[in-house]
């Protein structure tokens, strides 16, 4: 007797267990998307950014470093630091950093940021003090006058050892100072993140 | 006769829960293909009916080819000349027709390409899913109409400029749309006249989408913009006829599997019924020498048949509705304008035709064992151990 009543109950789990399962499913997706449309949180993506060029950049910066796997980066969530870092930056464009970790030089951090021109997609290597060593233009919209000086050796080059802490340059030119300011908040929040 | 079938069947639970496993797999493959053919068709008609065009102009070639080009907003390599758009206009029974000039700039470094589209003022009317989130339609020369998402890859917001590196042009956001879930969610805009400037298509266009006054004169008027030189149309019931052969030829491979796995749960409920038969013929025996009829005896294997066959239909409804996304989502990428909804939505025509076809599964299983059964001889049966 007891085992006829095991098929019946189990046909009634299931059951109970599949709408309870799409009952969830409903009401949790609300919540997501308003989670997502924050103002805080405004440039959706900005911060998960494809690496291009790993190859030709790590030669560039870290020479004979071991490419990491692109695909898999590491996630640094700073949702711990949310409050403290839209104070520091005004504004915070993840809830997470997307770190490629390179085997004992540091880490590659990715930021598409506001252009004059376009979206300007910024590639860079942080050394394990939390230093820069290293910025790496890899898409970019920007007219040939203003892509001169974007790609500019100087230019890029005027970033290297920057701290979180440093006084960072200003420009006048708009995509120069949104390379500068995006290259600020990575490092920003890198420290605070790897820090926790 | 129902008790006793169903404690004749739950007398090997393990047996008659497998049964049920098998037909239930094979039920809900079936439910999910005959519910996703369905949705897809009526969702595919969705689709055409809600671009509110009826049929396409476009260049010599392949029609169908063509018309899903341009329906995705990529360029061809040939195109029309721009009195096409002039005679088509002409046409008493045309009540819009709007013009497309596309040009795709490849960006493998960035391992994506740019989709720039020449339109004029008849879009948006055309267009039915357009919707701006923010600003106008492109009225200047140097607007440019961005695609949700292609604002939110370069950042954009109404007012800002965006360059072209290719043209070496400067554009003004003039809007963005709402996100629709159609191609034009990733492409730019622009007025046709810039469009045509830009990529050297001046006098040339690469298709045109047509909006009829009466949709119920479409041959007349289908067969009168097919005399435009160089030109030849394409009605939506059309396009929609060669999506659903596609649909069609996937359809016929997997319901020979659909129906292979049912062919298969048949021999296991004969299997199931022919094994009880046996394990029960000194009982059935006893049964006929108290006055059992042969038909009732008959009747009663066919009901255990038909009590396993409707098991297994709700289990694989159960089974379907739980892996209706799933399939979904495997589905979706191999098929051409799928839509952007729900893929596999369980209909009750679905489900009465699976029912059905399971039912006369499990009976056709049934009729040897029952026929077997029936013609037990008491002595016979009483005589064995």
């Amino acid at each position: 007797m007891r085992k006829r009543a095991l098929i019946p109950l189990a046909i009634v789990v299931i059951t109970v267990g599949i709408l309870a399962r799409n009952w969830l499913q409903k009401s949790a997706a609300p919540l997501k998307l308003e989670y997502s449309t924050k103002n805080a949180f405004a440039s959706k993506g900005v911060a998960m950014i494809p690496w291009r060029d790993p190859e030709s950049d790590i030669k560039h910066v870290f020479p004979g470093a071991t490419i990491p796997d692109t695909g898999n980066p590491t996630i640094i969530p700073l949702s711990r630091h949310r409050l403290a870092l839209i104070k520091k930056l005004g504004r915070l464009d993840s809830n997470a950093l997307y770190a490629h970790k390179i085997q004992g030089k540091g880490v590659v951090l990715l930021r598409r940021t506001k252009g004059e021109n376009g979206a300007i997609e910024v590639v860079l290597f942080v050394t394990t003090d939390n230093k820069v060593a290293g910025v790496v233009i890899q898409r970019h919209r920007e007219p040939a006058i203003i892509a001169k000086q974007l790609l500019d050796p100087a230019f890029l080059n005027a970033f290297k050892g920057l701290a979180p802490t440093s006084t960072f340059p200003t420009f006048k030119n708009t995509s120069e100072q949104a390379v500068s300011d995006a290259i600020r908040a990575m490092l920003v929040e890198y420290d605070a993140g790897s820090r926790a | 006769m129902l008790a006793l079938a169903l404690r004749n069947i739950l007398r090997r639970p393990l047996r008659a829960m497998l049964t049920l496993i098998a037909l239930g797999g094979a039920v809900a493959f079936m439910v999910c293909l005959l519910a996703f053919t369905q949705t897809y068709q009526a969702s595919l008609k969705k689709e055409f009916t809600g671009m509110g065009m009826h049929l396409m102009l476009v260049p010599l070639g392949c029609p169908y080819d063509a018309a899903a080009q341009i329906l995705k907003g990529r360029s061809l390599d040939t195109s029309l000349p721009e009195s096409a758009l002039t005679a088509a206009r002409k046409d008493n029974a045309v009540e819009i027709a709007a013009p497309v000039c596309a040009a795709t700039i490849p960006r493998p470094s960035l391992g994506r390409t740019d989709l720039w589209i020449g339109v004029d003022d008849t879009a948006p009317k055309i267009r039915a899913w357009w919707k701006l989130k923010d600003g106008n339609f492109p009225t200047k020369p140097t607007d440019v109409l961005l695609g949700h998402e292609a604002a939110e890859t370069e950042l954009r917001s109404v007012g800002d400029t965006l360059y072209s590196p290719e043209t070496k042009t400067s554009f003004t956001v003039c809007g963005i749309l709402e996100p629709s879930g159609t191609s034009d969610d990733s492409q730019f805009f622009i007025p046709i006249a810039t469009a045509q400037q830009l990529f050297k298509q001046q006098g040339r266009i690469t298709g045109i989408a047509i909006r009829l006054r009466d949709p119920n004169l479409i041959s007349q008027a289908s067969a009168r913009l097919q005399e435009i030189p160089g030109a030849q149309a394409v009605t939506m019931t059309e396009m929609i006829g060669t999506f659903l052969n596609l649909a069609g030829a996937a359809k016929a491979l997997m319901l020979g599997v659909t129906f292979v796995a049912l062919g298969v749960s048949g021999l296991t409920v004969f299997n199931t019924l022919i094994a009880n038969t046996l394990e029960r013929t000194r009982e059935l025996g006893i049964l006929r020498a108290i006055g059992y009829s042969r038909a009732a005896i008959f009747l009663s294997v066919t009901t255990e048949a038909l009590m396993i066959s409707v098991g297994g239909t709700i289990l694989g409804l159960i089974l379907a509705l739980a892996a209706g996304g799933l399939i979904a989502s495997l589905v979706r990428p191999l098929m051409p304008l799928a839509s952007a909804s729900t893929l596999v939505s369980i209909t009750p025509e679905a489900v009465l035709q699976s029912l059905a076809l399971t039912v006369c599964v499990g009976l056709i299983a049934a009729l040897l064992p029952a026929f077997r059964a029936a013609m037990i001889h008491p002595v016979e049966a009483l005589r064995t151990k």
